[in-house]
């Protein structure tokens, strides 16, 4: 026994070390989530404004076009449990924070990331990159290899992408927006709408209601502690996917978040169904585009302005 | 608990480790830890229904034992009854409870009869067919005077739970694995290295050829407007190898994995692709059912005699057949794919004279044994293909759906997609060729290959394993 046992260790160890070293590399290189860490630990002390939230404030909110010293930390499917962990962790170390930046879109109240960690993996990003121990199990390997959590494939893949000069493996730019310089046409906007809001129905699930509200509850209670402002904002839908939201659900959302807003005496911006924004101003039928984030943001620019003034 | 996991791989070190390690010569402990690892790895999976797990074994154990008490053969057969109601009741109630539900609400409904159909909405318990099947091959062997009942618990217990093939067979007869229980195991290095062997080509099977094969699968069955008859028609064939490399890769993990713990499972799969005729193919094709129908389900219909009627015969294996085929699911698209291979049986069984040129096809090759080689398995494949189609569809209306779709003009044109598949299936078809002509169990058999060819033949099938893992795909058949 034992010299077969030699003999598959011998074989195993090169293999062994091969991991190690993809490993190793997925951990020096750059990751959305560790630039995203580094870049707002980097200017803590500064931030004025924080933008969080999922894609749509991801690609909606661009800091350019804010007065105030402003990072976009939002990303995709980020639902109200990863910002609150965010804010508890972070918010004690900002002084200078006056505004947090609130999405709330039509699947927020229904939807948490973390239940479909098949889709998204989140859970194992933030305790990678944010040490959350939230939500996932200690046995899981997903919580202490990277390679493990990205695959064997991606991990090489990226890693080929990166040193060919192909891709710097991080999708935002240095405030953390993520924008998009294309445009659909008329077609593929109505396509993607139905698409998209078909989704979104499917995965929305009417008994997190509570849960999500609470949760937006406690985000706007510890921003009130810190002395923070949290502007809720709904961004624009083109029309193709207004008209796939359901109608009880897309006014839970409004009712829920303006009663909220009211409570606490903090704005709520509902744009969803604005008739500002048209076709180029979409990147799809549920975000904005470059230009969409333009407008968008010099909108809400001038809003937090006003409360500043 | 998935085979091609990081979990499994170090849930099976350790009890690797216990086993030979701390157990080695404790034969009672041995048992013992194979049952706790087992019950541990299928309550991974839901512990909930390990409870079927366990009323189903201790069912068997004790009415295997009344069984051979019995004297008189009335008494005998009350108790297997007891052991049928049980294991059959669970089978039902889990497997095919709503599919009977549905199935008489839309009688109903064809006849114009409105009723409710808010059925229960049952989770399938995971490995339930083959644990069950196991079960009963045990109290039915006993009834015959095949098998002499356990008193060992443990072992029995062990037995039926077995983790390497728990979940999704070979479906074991006790005659077979349950002696292994109770003789002392020795570590035999041969042994060992050939199980490795065989875990790393199920693992090849698994992820390259199944997993790969899956995902384009899954394109062309969920939107089969987009495609050609001919892209269809791939998808098929795509099908069938993701089907073959997925069970029959479990089955080569199963049998690799007990081999590292000193037990032999029965072989499943034998090269079934190069069958020349379609008994051929369910001689080579999951051989533990279809043995087990064979032993329990069509000599029973026969009453456990040699029938000459024909047509008694036909009939017998329609009927096995079916039910085989709703073995596989609470479908009636399965159902169908079952009959279809038993009507596939009759012109064999009517005129005998057709089997008799099917024999392995050896050196020196001539040109028209060749050719006839290559007719009849094109022949087998064609109607393989055909029913599988019915295997793959969600429902009945989806089948026939697709068939329009594959036998259209378009059939003929070439295919749009997916051809950079073929070679690499020709090329592991070559390997399960040269293999089953060298009469090797599995074509990873190459224990007198020198040493730099096996050694880069392992380094290679491990890195492509490692890096193609990404799918992470459950067994096809865990859902049987």
């Amino acid at each position: 026994m034992r010299s077969i046992i030699i003999r598959f260790a011998l074989f195993a160890l090169p293999i062994i070390l091969l991991l190690g070293g993809l490993e190793y590399l997925q951990r020096e290189l750059p990751h959305d989530y560790k630039q995203k860490r580094e870049l707002l630990e980097a200017g803590l002390g500064d931030w004025e404004c924080l933008v969080l939230g999922s894609s749509h404030s991801y690609l909606a909110v661009n800091p350019e076009y804010l007065d105030l010293k402003s990072f976009n930390l939002a990303y995709t499917a980020q639902t109200f449990t990863f910002d609150y962990f965010l804010l508890e962790k972070y918010l004690e170390q900002m002084p200078s924070l006056k505004y947090i930046i609130y999405p709330i879109s039509y699947p927020s109240y229904g939807s948490e990331a973390y239940l479909f960690d098949g889709i998204y993996n989140k859970t194992y990003y933030f305790k990678h990159f944010f040490g959350s121990n939230a939500f996932t199990k200690w046995y899981e390997p997903e919580n202490y290899s990277l390679v493990s959590l990205l695959t064997v494939k991606r991990s090489v893949d990226r890693s080929m992408r990166y040193f060919k000069g192909q891709d710097t493996l991080v999708e935002f730019n240095k405030d953390g927006w993520y924008f998009w310089d294309d445009s659909m046409t008329t077609a593929q906007l109505i396509n993607n709408g139905i698409q998209s809001g078909t989704y979104h129905n499917q995965f929305y699930d009417e008994s997190l209601h509570s849960h999500n509200v609470a949760l937006l509850d406690s985000i706007i209670s510890v921003c009130k502690k810190f002395d923070v402002i949290p502007v809720l904002v709904s961004t624009p839908m083109h029309k193709s996917y207004q008209k796939e939201m359901k109608k009880s659900r897309y006014d839970f959302m409004v009712n829920t978040t303006d009663s909220l807003a009211r409570v606490n005496d903090i704005p709520y911006l509902n744009l969803t169904e604005s008739p500002d924004y048209e076709r180029a101003d979409f990147m799809d039928a549920n975000h904005l585009g470059k230009e969409g984030a333009r407008k968008f943001t010099s909108y809400l620019n001038g809003v937090i302005m006003n409360i500043e003034n | 608990m998935l085979y091609n996991t990081f979990e499994f791989g170090a849930f099976y070190l350790l009890v690797f480790a216990l086993y030979w390690f701390v157990f080695q010569g404790r034969l009672k402990w041995q048992n013992l830890l194979i049952l706790g690892a087992s019950y541990f790895f299928y309550g991974w999976w839901d512990w909930r229904f390990l409870s079927l797990v366990v009323i189903s074994s201790l069912t068997d154990f004790y009415t295997g034992i009344q069984i051979q008490k019995a004297e008189d053969k009335g008494k005998k057969k009350a108790w297997l009854a007891i052991s049928l109601v049980v294991n059959i009741g669970l089978l039902g109630f889990f497997k095919y409870y709503g599919f009977f539900v549905d199935s008489f609400i839309e009688m109903f409904r064809a006849f114009g009869y409105e009723m409710s159909d808010r059925t229960l909405r049952i989770i399938l318990p995971v490995g339930i067919s083959f644990y069950t099947f196991q079960t009963l091959s045990y109290s039915i062997d006993i009834y015959r005077g095949r098998l002499k009942a356990s008193n060992d618990l443990v072992s029995f217990l062990a037995f039926v739970s077995f983790f390497p093939q728990l979940i999704a067979g070979p479906i074991e007869r006790a005659s077979n694995l349950m002696p292994q229980f109770h003789k002392g195991r020795k570590f035999d290095p041969q042994k060992a290295k050939d199980g490795l062997r065989q875990i790393l080509w199920g693992l090849f099977k698994k992820v390259l050829v199944a997993d790969t094969l899956g995902e384009v699968v899954g394109w062309i069955i969920s939107d089969p407007e987009s495609y050609s008859g001919a892209v269809l028609l791939m998808g098929v064939l795509f099908f069938a190898f993701q089907l073959y490399g997925d069970f029959s890769g479990y089955s080569d993990i199963a049998i690799g994995t007990a081999r590292l713990l000193g037990f032999n499972l029965m072989r499943n799969f034998n090269y079934p692709y190069f069958a020349r005729d379609i008994l051929d193919f369910w001689r080579r094709w999951h051989i533990s059912l279809t043995t087990w129908f064979r032993d329990y389900v069509f000599l029973s219909l026969s009453g456990g005699k040699m029938i000459t009627n024909k047509w008694k015969v036909i009939r017998n294996y329609i009927i096995t057949f079916t039910i085989s085929g709703l073995w596989h699911g609470a479908n009636w698209t399965f159902v169908i794919w079952g009959f279809l291979h038993g009507l596939y049986h009759i012109p064999y069984l009517l005129f005998p004279k057709l089997r008799s040129n099917v024999q392995q096809t050896r050196p020196p090759f001539t040109v028209k044994g060749t050719l006839t080689a290559i007719l009849q398995m094109g022949i087998t494949w064609a109607l393989n293909l055909f029913a599988l189609v019915f295997f793959m569809s969600p429902n009945v209306k989806y089948a026939f759906f697709y068939f329009s779709k594959m036998f259209s003009s378009s059939l003929f044109q070439m295919p749009e997609r997916f051809l950079r598949k073929l070679p690499w299936l020709i090329i592991f078809m070559a390997m399960e060729w040269v293999q089953m002509y060298n009469k090797k169990k599995h074509p990873m058999q190459v224990g007198k290959w020198p040493v730099w060819v096996r050694w880069t033949l392992y380094y290679g099938f491990a890195l492509a394993i490692l890096y193609f893992n990404y799918e992470r795909r459950a067994f096809i058949y865990f859902q049987f």
